[in-house]
C-alpha cells in the first residue's frame, strides 16, 4: 500500500501511519515522514496558509488562538485515539 | 509512596516519565463530586487521589483486578486507607492511566465499591469515552503550545552561537529536533530536522513558525539533506535562508 492513499489529511496520516509501517515493515516515524513530504507537495496552498494562520498567532502573542489552531484536527484525533485504544463510541 | 507534585499538574493531566495520570470525566462528576474539567491540581487534596498519585506515577498495575468485568478488559484495584478503592485502567496505546472509577470500600455493604465498579462496567460506564479523548487531545495540543515558540529560539538562539554545530532538543516535551545553522558571508542558513513520528497531525506547520514566525511559507525550503549528518528515514528537514543585512528572505 502505497502511503499517498493517505496524504489526504494529516488525522489521516497519523491514525494509519502505525497499519501502514506493519504492512511494509517500517516505523510509523518513516511512514509519517514521508506522508507528510507528499502532502505538503500536494496540498502546498492548505499548508502555506496553516503556516500563515500559525505565524501571526505567534507573532501577536496569542497563546490561546495557536493552541485552538492545534486543535483544528482534535476531532479526528480523539477518534483515533479511542479506535487506537480498542474502544467503541 | 512518593507525594504528588504540583509543577507536574497540567490541566487535566498529571505527567510521570512514561504516561500521564487522567480522572474520566463520569468519575469526576458523579464518584468525586466535581466539575468534568476541574484541573488535576485541583484534585491533590482526594484521599483517592493521593493513592493514585503515589501508586501509579511509578507503577501501572497493581496486586488485585477488578474482575470479572464484562467489557474484558484488564482493570486495577486501587487501595487508598482502609476505605478508598478506586479501578484504574493503562491505556497503553495513548500512554495515559485512567482513574475510571471511585467509592469508598465498605465489605458486604451494597454500595460496597466492587459490585458498584462491576455494574459501572456492565453498563458501558467504566471506561474512558470519546469526549475523555477529545478532552486529552485538547489539553496535550494545549502544552505543545504553551511551550513550543519558547523552546523553539532557545535552540536556533543556542545553534546561532555555535555555527557548524547541530543543536538539538525535544520542542514542548514532544518533538525532537535538530538545529544548524551556517554562516557565509551575510548569509544565515538554518536547517531544522525533525523527528516525523513526533508531529501530531496540526504540529509542522506550528513548529517551523515557532522558529521564524516573521516569514511566510516560501521563506522555508524542504530539502533531503542536514549539512552535519545524514538524515534519518523518520525525519523532515527544512532549510530557512536570511540575510543578515537585509532580514528575512521570502
Amino acid at each position: 500500500m502505497s502511503t499517498s492513499a493517505v496524504a489526504r489529511l494529516p488525522a489521516d496520516i497519523h491514525a494509519s501511519a502505525k497499519a501502514i509501517a506493519g504492512m511494509q515493515g517500517r516505523t510509523p516515524g518513516e511512514v509519517i515522514a514521508q506522508a507528510w513530504r507528499e502532502f505538503v507537495e500536494r496540498h502546498g496552498d492548505e499548508f502555506a496558509a496553516d503556516f500563515e494562520r500559525a505565524a501571526a498567532l505567534i507573532r501577536d502573542g496569542d497563546t490561546e488562538g495557536l493552541a485552538a489552531h492545534a486543535n483544528r484536527f482534535a476531532a479526528a484525533e480523539a477518534d483515533a485515539a479511542l479506535e487506537a485504544a480498542g474502544l467503541e463510541r | 509512596m512518593p507525594g504528588a507534585n504540583p509543577a507536574d499538574c497540567r490541566w487535566g493531566s498529571y505527567l510521570c516519565a512514561d504516561w500521564e495520570l487522567r480522572v474520566t470525566a463520569r468519575c469526576l462528576v458523579e464518584d468525586l463530586g466535581r466539575e468534568p474539567d476541574d484541573p488535576f491540581e485541583d484534585l491533590l487534596g482526594q484521599d483517592i487521589i493521593k493513592g493514585f498519585v503515589g501508586k501509579r506515577s511509578t507503577e501501572p498495575t497493581d496486586t488485585r483486578k477488578v474482575e470479572p468485568l464484562t467489557s474484558g478488559r484488564e482493570l486495577y484495584t486501587l487501595g487508598y486507607g482502609h476505605r478508598h478503592r478506586g479501578a484504574t485502567w493503562h491505556d497503553t496505546q495513548n500512554g495515559v492511566i485512567w482513574l475510571c472509577a471511585y467509592a469508598r470500600h465498605e465489605s458486604g455493604a451494597p454500595d460496597d465499591a466492587f459490585p458498584y465498579f462491576k455494574q459501572l462496567d456492565a453498563e458501558g460506564r467504566l471506561l474512558p469515552t470519546r469526549d475523555d479523548y477529545g478532552q486529552l487531545i485538547e489539553d496535550r495540543n494545549r502544552r505543545f503550545t504553551d511551550a513550543v515558540v519558547t523552546d523553539a529560539q532557545a535552540l536556533l538562539a543556542e545553534a546561532r552561537e555555535e555555527p557548524d554545530v547541530e543543536k538539538s532538543g525535544v520542542l514542548a516535551d514532544s518533538v525532537e529536533v535538530g538545529v544548524a545553522v551556517e554562516i557565509v558571508e551575510t548569509l544565515e542558513e538554518t536547517w531544522v530536522a525533525i523527528r516525523a513520528g513526533d508531529l501530531r497531525p496540526g504540529w509542522l506547520d506550528i513548529v517551523l513558525a515557532a522558529f521564524f514566525p516573521d516569514v511566510d511559507i516560501r521563506g522555508w525550503e524542504p530539502t533531503e539533506r542536514f549539512p552535519t549528518r545524514a538524515l534519518r528515514e523518520d525525519e523532515l528537514c527544512y532549510r530557512h535562508l536570511r540575510d543578515q543585512t537585509t532580514g528575512p528572505q521570502g
